[in-house]
């Protein structure tokens, strides 16, 4: 059973079932809060209250899904941190479950953002009206929740149905890797990026996206039996340098394998 | 008198049959229930979808109400006030803030670096909430 978070509680106290209602200026300002758009120049979005009111300032020139992100950030911080003054980086904001986030009064703020924009109370329902676990099905729960794609496809793969591994790769190495509660443990995602793996050549070649490919098991995992089985991959670029690859599953064997051995 | 002012009850008297059902244990308010139902399990989920209803027509009139008072607030704002006072002073009026308001809840980013429009802004905000009037005092 799912616990609702401050957000979703929130959401559900101004009876909200649907992603078209979620209209952010309106839930902020039955919290005391008054959404402002002006041009910022020091950061994407401030708040700035005294006692129960705030107003929350957001910068005018940021696309319209960053800001619906910034505003929920900024709730965060009211339902939060009330009563505290600290200074954010503007790469603080913005990042689904503090990806990038360095302070705990961040993350904090940008899961309060996710489980407003996505409440999982009707998420789980709209995902389950598509049948295939791809980043199309992914990108149109983007558009009905007016959510960015990262954010939508990170909730998809934690609150979803089917067991599946979303991986964010740069030249570096693996930068972050989110997997649903059905994938076990053992199969853990490689440090770098299998050069046999489709997603090398959206990393260091011209290809923007893969089409979902069947690919050998051990081009991801570590897993001592991976080479054994086969996992469904499909990448994408979202971010100049950066791969985000869904993995998912045929059948559930390579699962029931991992779990037992 | 017509059905619907027959079934508008006086608040008062709504309030003694709650206190009534509340007084009661779930064994009297069944075999009450019995004597007037064939079908108690289709008329508890009638009741259940009466109160779910009821309750999500009020929160969603909250959700409402909170759209018309931002979507009027919007109409009746007034015009920016912007103080007459330098870079520097704007700053330091911020600060002065910062240290006098107890309850006061900030998330920017740095001050140092706090452009003018953007201290212009704070300043404007600060107005808008009651903390300083238009000549820069604190309240």
């Amino acid at each position: 059973m799912h616990l609702l978070t401050p957000s979703e509680e929130l959401l559900q106290s101004l009876g909200i079932t649907e992603p078209s209602e979620i209209d952010l200026e309106a839930v902020a300002w039955s919290q005391g809060a008054e959404i402002k758009y002006r041009n910022l120049d020091g950061c994407e979005a401030r708040i700035l209250g005294v006692g129960d009111k705030a107003v929350i300032s957001i910068d005018n020139r940021v696309i319209d899904r960053r800001k619906r992100f910034s505003i929920g950030h900024e709730l965060g911080h009211w339902h939060h941190h009330r009563g505290k003054s600290f200074a954010c980086r503007t790469e603080d904001i913005g990042n689904y479950a503090g990806i990038n986030a360095v302070s705990e009064a961040e993350k904090v703020a940008d899961k309060y953002s996710a489980n407003l924009l996505l409440p999982v109370y009707i998420f789980t329902g709209i995902a389950r009206e598509y049948t295939q676990p791809t980043f199309d099905t992914i990108f149109s729960i983007a558009d009905v929740f007016d959510v960015s794609k990262t954010c939508t496809a990170i909730r998809y793969v934690e609150h979803g149905h089917f067991p599946c591994m979303l991986v964010c790769y740069t030249q570096a190495g693996r930068k972050w890797f989110r997997r649903n509660k059905d994938v076990p443990r053992k199969l853990f995602p490689h440090d770098q990026l299998d050069h046999e793996s489709e997603a090398f050549e959206v990393l260091y070649g011209a290809k923007g996206k893969t089409k979902r490919v069947m690919s050998p098991g051990d081009a991801w995992f570590n897993w001592r039996m991976a080479d054994r089985f086969e996992v469904w991959e499909e990448t994408v670029q979202l971010i100049e340098g950066e791969t985000l690859t869904l993995l998912t599953w045929k059948n559930e064997k390579m699962l029931d394998e991992a779990q037992e051995y | 008198m017509s059905k619907n002012r027959r079934n508008k009850l006086p608040i008062s008297v709504a309030d003694i049959l709650v206190d009534d059902i509340l007084d009661s244990t779930d064994k009297e308010i069944l075999s009450e229930a019995l004597e007037k139902h064939d079908d108690i399990d289709f008329e508890i989920e009638k009741t259940r979808k009466v109160i779910n209803e009821a309750v999500m027509k009020s929160r969603k009139s909250r959700l409402n109400e909170a759209k018309e008072q931002f979507k009027n607030s919007r109409i009746s704002k007034q015009k920016n006030n912007i103080l007459s006072l330098s870079i520097s002073d704007k700053r330091k009026l911020i600060n002065q803030v910062k240290e006098s308001v107890d309850s006061l809840t900030l998330a920017a980013r740095n001050e140092e670096e706090m452009s003018e429009s953007d201290a212009n802004g704070v300043l404007q905000d600060l107005i808008d909430l009651g903390v300083i009037d238009e000549s820069g005092n604190v309240k």
